[in-house]
């Protein structure tokens, strides 16, 4: 019950310590307060999701949302987003990819493997801004994940 | 048929049927008879010039004839052994005792070859010459095909891996180049947001400009990509009612025109074959040129019409707008040209080469016409196909 009362833990997979930076600024810009969590590709963000490595000490509890870059170093967005779909325990995570590419392909491979949403960031940071506030607000905010 | 064909490649001799009995009689080491007839042998021309024979001094004969194949010698065929006249009995008997042959066995070989006549062997080697070369140019025409599949299979997978790159490029260019953009425009946003008041007019335009020029970069290859996936992009060909599209294209811009300043006259357009989400980028390009290049008339008007002939139909798009000198037409397709000032007239110098190249896809071609200052006309063909009728 007090869980509903906590902002729910985003966690952001991204290897650019700039597009971090830059997506924490328009997320505190925009009131979304949530803690974010950041792991810099598909291993380490499994490693926080079943608490193993540097995360063996964290809280349970999975996070509330998972914001993915698509190309990461050791394992990729995609690589992590087809593990996660197909693991009951994490199955229901809202999981949104952000990524440059607007590759077809990429985005056809990201549906079929059962993202959320696709978010392609603009190189406009007004439209980025405007991006990053809606599926924050829609994803972190309103969104209720089924109960475990 | 007594008559033993070989052939010889390289110096290999299969030698006869007929003349194995007699020749290797009552061996002592594989070839030691052969030197009975062998020893002897002349070469000499069998009257015709296009055949070889070989005269044993016991009167055996093998003939050969060459066989060539796409002008080139590469072969011999032999036909042999046989007699031109009755063997000489006496001769044969004696050889026998010479090199120690059974003579019953020897003489009976010996009866067992056959006697042919000039003519006989004539037609034989012509016949299996004839023979030969037809089978031999049917392989050689086959093995050409081959090669030539085969290097059609080599120049495909060039392609492909060719085709391959430059899409894991397109991909890179895409992640890679427009990664620090972002970072770039992201970075200046922030320091304008938090400290543009700390910062003179000038510092402030400054950044300004470092942020729209990097948007436009991004723009930029956004179009440089958009460009080469109209390449990539296989054609759904299907009938396309081009009023349709037109009519859907032109909502959303008489919304936007909350004066009532443009005035569109479509006039009815024969449908054709082509792919739907090309042609509506098609015509929506057109239509945006044509309201952005008249955007300063105080009336704009577009007419948009088309012209069936009997091999294609040409559809335009006019307006009454600033127009372009055509001595540069030409230019107007070309990727990156640009025949406005930028600051005048906003766009990146792609739009037109996407078309251009959606046209030449759809075998069909695309072009304009001007007086500087009085308006432009676009015209594109497309070839006419029975179905569209």
């Amino acid at each position: 019950m007090e869980m509903k009362t906590t902002l729910k833990t985003i966690l952001y997979a991204e290897d650019s310590s700039f597009d971090v930076e830059l997506t924490r600024n328009v997320l505190k810009k925009n009131n979304i307060l949530n803690p974010l969590a950041v792991v810099s590709d598909g291993v380490e963000a499994l490693e926080y999701l079943h608490r193993t490595g540097a995360y063996a000490d964290r809280p349970r509890g999975n996070p509330g949302m998972i914001l993915l870059d698509l190309k990461m170093p050791r394992m990729d967005g995609l690589e992590l987003l087809d593990i996660l779909k197909k693991d009951e325990q994490f199955k229901t995570i809202p999981i949104i990819m952000l990524t440059s590419s607007r590759e077809e392909s990429d985005l056809i491979k990201g549906y079929n493997l059962g993202v959320n949403a696709y978010v392609v960031k603009p190189v406009d940071f007004k439209d980025f801004t405007e991006v990053v506030r809606e599926i924050g607000i829609f994803w972190a905010i309103i969104n209720e994940v089924p109960t475990e | 048929m007594r008559l033993s064909i070989g052939m010889e490649i390289s110096f290999a001799v299969w030698v006869g049927k007929a003349y194995a009995p007699i020749s290797i009689e009552k061996t002592s080491g594989a070839w030691s008879g052969a030197l009975e007839a062998i020893r002897s042998l002349r070469i000499s021309w069998l009257v015709r010039n296009d055949m070889h024979s070989m005269f044993a001094r016991n009167g055996m004969v093998d003939a050969a004839t060459p066989i060539i194949i796409g002008n080139e010698h590469i072969a011999n065929l032999f036909i042999g052994q046989f007699f031109l006249e009755t063997p000489d009995q006496e001769y044969f008997v004696k050889q026998a005792e010479e090199f120690g042959f059974d003579q019953t066995k020897y003489l009976e070989a010996l009866s067992a070859c056959s006697i042919y006549s000039k003519e006989t062997i004539y037609s034989y080697l012509d016949f299996l010459r004839g023979l030969t070369s037809i089978i031999g140019e049917a392989a050689l025409e086959k093995s050409r095909r081959e090669a030539l599949v085969t290097e059609l299979m080599e120049i495909k997978n060039h392609l492909e891996a060719t085709n391959k790159e430059l899409e894991a490029f397109s991909y890179s260019v895409s992640h890679d180049l427009k990664a620090p953009l972002r970072h770039i425009t992201g970075y200046l946003s922030l320091f304008q947001d938090d400290y543009l008041a700390a910062i003179p007019e000038d510092g402030q335009r400054y950044l300004k400009n470092a942020e729209t020029a990097a948007i436009e970069m991004g723009k930029l290859i956004d179009g440089l990509l958009g460009f080469t996936r109209s390449g990539k992009v296989d054609i759904e060909y299907q009938l396309l009612d081009m009023n349709d599209i037109i009519n859907a294209l032109i909502k959303p811009i008489q919304d936007r025109d909350t004066e009532n300043k443009i005035v569109f006259r479509v006039s009815p357009l024969p449908k054709a074959y082509g792919d739907l989400e090309m042609f509506k980028s098609v015509w929506g390009n057109l239509l945006d040129n044509a309201v952005k290049f008249s955007r300063t008339r105080e009336r704009i008007e577009i007419n948009i019409g088309a012209q069936e002939g009997n091999d294609e139909t040409i559809y335009y798009i006019q307006d009454n707008g600033v127009g372009f000198n055509e001595a540069y037409a030409s230019k107007l397709f070309t990727i990156f040209q640009r025949l406005h000032n930028k600051e005048e007239y906003e766009g990146t110098g792609i739009g037109l080469a996407i078309l251009k190249r959606v046209m030449t896809r759809h075998g069909g071609r695309i072009w304009a016409e001007s007086v500087s200052g009085e308006g432009a006309t676009f015209y594109f063909s497309l070839p006419n196909r029975k179905e569209c009728t």
